[in-house]
Protein backbone atom coordinates (compact mmCIF):
# COMPACT_ATOMS: atom_id res chain seq x y z
CA UNK A 1 0.00 0.00 0.00
CA UNK A 2 2.75 2.22 0.24
CA UNK A 3 3.64 3.15 -3.15
CA UNK A 4 -0.24 3.83 -4.33
CA UNK A 5 -0.85 6.68 -6.29
CA UNK A 6 -3.50 9.69 -5.26
CA UNK A 7 -6.12 8.84 -7.83
CA UNK A 8 -5.95 4.99 -7.21
CA UNK A 9 -6.42 5.91 -3.31
CA UNK A 10 -9.55 7.44 -4.53
CA UNK A 11 -10.46 4.94 -6.49
CA UNK A 12 -10.03 1.95 -3.44
CA UNK A 13 -11.90 3.88 -0.67
CA UNK A 14 -14.95 4.69 -3.34
CA UNK A 15 -14.58 0.64 -4.05
CA UNK A 16 -14.94 0.04 -0.53
CA UNK A 17 -17.89 3.02 -0.23
CA UNK A 18 -19.56 1.06 -3.01
CA UNK A 19 -19.19 -2.09 -1.01
CA UNK A 20 -20.83 -0.93 2.23
CA UNK A 21 -23.54 0.96 0.16
CA UNK A 22 -24.70 -2.31 -2.08
CA UNK A 23 -24.92 -4.32 1.40
CA UNK A 24 -26.52 -1.41 2.68
CA UNK A 25 -29.42 -1.86 -0.26
CA UNK A 26 -29.71 -5.40 0.04
CA UNK A 27 -30.57 -5.16 3.53
CA UNK A 28 -32.96 -3.05 1.76
CA UNK A 29 -33.98 -5.02 -0.75
CA UNK A 30 -34.78 -8.16 1.48
CA UNK A 31 -37.47 -5.95 3.45
CA UNK A 32 -38.99 -5.55 0.18
CA UNK A 33 -38.65 -8.82 -1.82
CA UNK A 34 -42.42 -8.89 -2.65
CA UNK A 35 -42.88 -5.16 -2.73
CA UNK A 36 -43.11 -2.36 -5.74
CA UNK A 37 -39.52 -1.10 -4.19
CA UNK A 38 -37.69 -4.17 -5.32
CA UNK A 39 -37.10 -3.69 -8.62
CA UNK A 40 -35.81 0.08 -8.35
CA UNK A 41 -33.58 -1.18 -5.45
CA UNK A 42 -31.80 -3.88 -7.50
CA UNK A 43 -31.81 -1.82 -10.49
CA UNK A 44 -29.70 0.65 -8.41
CA UNK A 45 -27.27 -2.35 -7.06
CA UNK A 46 -26.59 -3.60 -10.38
CA UNK A 47 -25.63 0.04 -11.57
CA UNK A 48 -23.48 0.51 -8.05
CA UNK A 49 -21.60 -3.32 -9.32
CA UNK A 50 -21.14 -1.48 -13.02
CA UNK A 51 -19.43 1.90 -11.69
CA UNK A 52 -17.50 -0.45 -9.26
CA UNK A 53 -15.91 -2.33 -11.75
CA UNK A 54 -15.42 0.31 -13.97
CA UNK A 55 -13.40 1.94 -10.72
CA UNK A 56 -11.25 -0.88 -10.20
CA UNK A 57 -10.30 -1.62 -14.16
CA UNK A 58 -8.84 1.99 -13.77
CA UNK A 59 -6.47 0.83 -11.25
CA UNK A 60 -3.12 -0.23 -11.39
CA UNK A 61 -1.92 -3.56 -10.74
CA UNK A 62 -1.41 -3.48 -7.03
CA UNK A 63 -4.73 -1.47 -5.68
CA UNK A 64 -6.48 -3.45 -8.27
CA UNK A 65 -5.51 -6.86 -6.89
CA UNK A 66 -6.77 -5.28 -3.01
CA UNK A 67 -9.87 -4.08 -4.64
CA UNK A 68 -10.17 -7.47 -6.58
CA UNK A 69 -10.24 -9.61 -3.54
CA UNK A 70 -12.33 -6.86 -1.41
CA UNK A 71 -15.41 -7.49 -3.70
CA UNK A 72 -14.58 -10.92 -4.27
CA UNK A 73 -17.27 -12.50 -0.96
CA UNK A 74 -20.33 -10.01 -2.07
CA UNK A 75 -20.15 -10.31 -5.96
CA UNK A 76 -20.27 -14.02 -5.26
CA UNK A 77 -23.21 -13.59 -2.79
CA UNK A 78 -24.71 -11.28 -5.14
CA UNK A 79 -24.07 -13.56 -8.09
CA UNK A 80 -25.83 -16.43 -6.45
CA UNK A 81 -28.98 -14.77 -4.55
CA UNK A 82 -30.05 -12.22 -6.72
CA UNK A 83 -28.62 -12.20 -10.56
CA UNK A 84 -30.60 -15.21 -11.60
CA UNK A 85 -33.89 -13.18 -10.08
CA UNK A 86 -33.36 -10.28 -12.58
CA UNK A 87 -32.90 -12.58 -14.95
CA UNK A 88 -36.46 -14.42 -14.75
CA UNK B 1 -4.95 4.45 8.53
CA UNK B 2 -4.56 1.11 9.88
CA UNK B 3 -7.20 -1.77 8.46
CA UNK B 4 -8.80 -2.73 11.43
CA UNK B 5 -9.91 1.13 11.99
CA UNK B 6 -11.07 1.40 8.34
CA UNK B 7 -12.79 -1.73 8.30
CA UNK B 8 -14.63 -0.39 11.37
CA UNK B 9 -15.48 2.81 9.44
CA UNK B 10 -17.00 1.24 6.32
CA UNK B 11 -19.05 -1.36 8.09
CA UNK B 12 -22.84 -0.93 6.37
CA UNK B 13 -25.16 0.80 8.33
CA UNK B 14 -27.97 -1.85 8.24
CA UNK B 15 -30.09 0.42 10.83
CA UNK B 16 -29.71 3.23 8.47
CA UNK B 17 -30.59 0.94 5.83
CA UNK B 18 -33.72 -0.31 7.35
CA UNK B 19 -34.83 3.38 8.34
CA UNK B 20 -34.41 4.08 4.05
CA UNK B 21 -36.20 0.99 3.53
CA UNK B 22 -39.56 1.81 5.91
CA UNK B 23 -39.52 5.30 4.53
CA UNK B 24 -39.96 4.06 1.01
CA UNK B 25 -42.15 1.36 1.98
CA UNK B 26 -44.33 4.82 3.82
CA UNK B 27 -44.00 6.66 0.66
CA UNK B 28 -45.87 3.69 -1.51
CA UNK B 29 -48.10 2.66 1.21
CA UNK B 30 -49.39 6.83 1.58
CA UNK B 31 -49.64 6.87 -1.91
CA UNK B 32 -51.93 3.60 -2.32
CA UNK B 33 -54.22 4.85 0.66
CA UNK B 34 -55.06 8.13 -1.71
CA UNK B 35 -55.95 5.47 -4.44
CA UNK B 36 -52.81 5.72 -6.74
CA UNK B 37 -54.07 3.89 -9.65
CA UNK B 38 -52.43 0.52 -10.87
CA UNK B 39 -51.58 2.03 -13.88
CA UNK B 40 -48.49 4.34 -11.94
CA UNK B 41 -47.00 1.39 -9.85
CA UNK B 42 -43.50 2.12 -11.88
CA UNK B 43 -43.54 5.58 -11.06
CA UNK B 44 -44.68 4.75 -7.65
CA UNK B 45 -41.93 1.96 -7.42
CA UNK B 46 -39.18 4.15 -8.38
CA UNK B 47 -39.95 7.81 -6.69
CA UNK B 48 -40.63 5.55 -3.17
CA UNK B 49 -37.07 4.47 -3.15
CA UNK B 50 -35.60 7.08 -4.66
CA UNK B 51 -37.05 9.13 -1.65
CA UNK B 52 -36.45 7.07 0.97
CA UNK B 53 -32.87 7.17 -0.76
CA UNK B 54 -32.26 10.54 -0.72
CA UNK B 55 -33.58 11.21 2.81
CA UNK B 56 -31.07 8.89 3.90
CA UNK B 57 -28.15 10.02 1.62
CA UNK B 58 -28.32 13.31 2.84
CA UNK B 59 -27.94 12.39 6.13
CA UNK B 60 -25.05 10.64 5.54
CA UNK B 61 -23.83 13.35 3.61
CA UNK B 62 -23.63 15.89 6.61
CA UNK B 63 -22.39 13.50 8.45
CA UNK B 64 -19.31 13.39 6.29
CA UNK B 65 -19.21 17.22 5.97
CA UNK B 66 -19.07 17.04 9.74
CA UNK B 67 -16.45 14.34 10.18
CA UNK B 68 -14.36 16.47 8.15
CA UNK B 69 -14.48 20.25 9.82
CA UNK B 70 -14.55 18.19 13.47
CA UNK B 71 -13.00 15.14 13.57
CA UNK B 72 -9.83 15.50 10.58
CA UNK B 73 -6.29 15.97 12.11
CA UNK B 74 -4.43 15.34 8.96
CA UNK B 75 -4.34 15.42 5.58
CA UNK B 76 -5.32 11.83 4.91
CA UNK B 77 -8.76 11.98 7.11
CA UNK B 78 -9.06 15.00 4.98
CA UNK B 79 -8.81 13.20 2.09
CA UNK B 80 -11.21 10.45 3.22
CA UNK B 81 -13.84 12.85 3.89
CA UNK B 82 -13.67 14.45 0.59
CA UNK B 83 -13.83 10.43 -1.14
CA UNK B 84 -17.27 10.04 1.21
CA UNK B 85 -18.25 13.04 0.35
CA UNK B 86 -18.04 12.56 -3.16
CA UNK B 87 -19.21 9.00 -3.26
CA UNK B 88 -22.52 10.65 -1.42
CA UNK B 89 -22.83 13.39 -3.94
CA UNK B 90 -22.68 10.90 -6.58
CA UNK B 91 -25.20 8.52 -4.82
CA UNK B 92 -27.55 11.78 -4.36
CA UNK B 93 -26.78 12.26 -7.94
CA UNK B 94 -28.12 8.88 -9.19
CA UNK B 95 -31.44 9.43 -7.89
CA UNK B 96 -31.75 12.60 -8.91
CA UNK B 97 -31.60 11.70 -12.20
CA UNK B 98 -33.98 8.78 -11.60
CA UNK B 99 -36.79 10.71 -9.73
CA UNK B 100 -37.03 13.64 -12.03
CA UNK B 101 -39.46 12.02 -14.34
CA UNK B 102 -41.48 9.99 -12.49
CA UNK B 103 -41.97 12.48 -9.46
CA UNK B 104 -43.74 14.78 -12.45
CA UNK B 105 -45.88 12.33 -13.67
CA UNK B 106 -47.37 11.94 -10.06
CA UNK B 107 -47.39 15.30 -9.21
CA UNK B 108 -49.54 15.73 -12.62
CA UNK B 109 -51.70 12.89 -11.05
CA UNK B 110 -52.03 14.76 -7.62
CA UNK B 111 -53.34 18.17 -9.55
CA UNK B 112 -55.77 16.53 -11.91
CA UNK B 113 -57.35 14.77 -9.03
CA UNK B 114 -56.92 18.05 -7.02
CA UNK B 115 -59.47 19.60 -9.77
CA UNK B 116 -61.84 16.56 -10.47
CA UNK B 117 -64.74 17.38 -8.67
CA UNK B 118 -65.66 13.05 -8.03
CA UNK B 119 -62.58 12.14 -6.90
CA UNK B 120 -63.00 10.93 -3.26
CA UNK B 121 -61.26 12.90 -0.43
CA UNK B 122 -57.86 11.43 0.95
CA UNK B 123 -57.76 9.94 4.05
CA UNK B 124 -55.84 11.29 7.08
CA UNK B 125 -52.22 10.36 6.70
CA UNK B 126 -50.57 8.32 9.84
CA UNK B 127 -53.50 5.25 10.33
CA UNK B 128 -51.98 2.73 8.63
CA UNK B 129 -50.44 -0.66 9.25
CA UNK B 130 -46.60 0.87 9.56
CA UNK B 131 -47.48 4.50 10.87
CA UNK B 132 -45.83 4.00 14.14
CA UNK B 133 -42.39 2.09 12.34
CA UNK B 134 -42.61 5.90 10.41
CA UNK B 135 -43.17 7.40 13.28
CA UNK B 136 -39.68 5.76 14.97
CA UNK B 137 -37.70 6.27 12.08
CA UNK B 138 -38.83 9.88 12.10
CA UNK B 139 -38.12 10.30 15.69
CA UNK B 140 -34.90 8.67 15.60
CA UNK B 141 -33.76 10.99 12.20
CA UNK B 142 -34.47 14.10 14.21
CA UNK B 143 -32.48 13.70 17.43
Amino acid sequence: MTCITPADRVRLRTVRLQIKRIREHLEAMQRDAHGVEYAPWKNEVDNIWKITFENINEMSESPQQNALEMIREPWMMYLSHYAAIGAE
Amino acid sequence: MDQNSAATEMEADLNQARRTAVMAHNVVIRLRELGLPEDLDSELASVSTDLGDLWGAQKEFTDHLHNMLKTSHDWDSVGDSFVDMRASIEHIAWHLESIREPLTKLAEYAYSQAHDPTADSPPPPGEHCCAAELDEVLGSAST
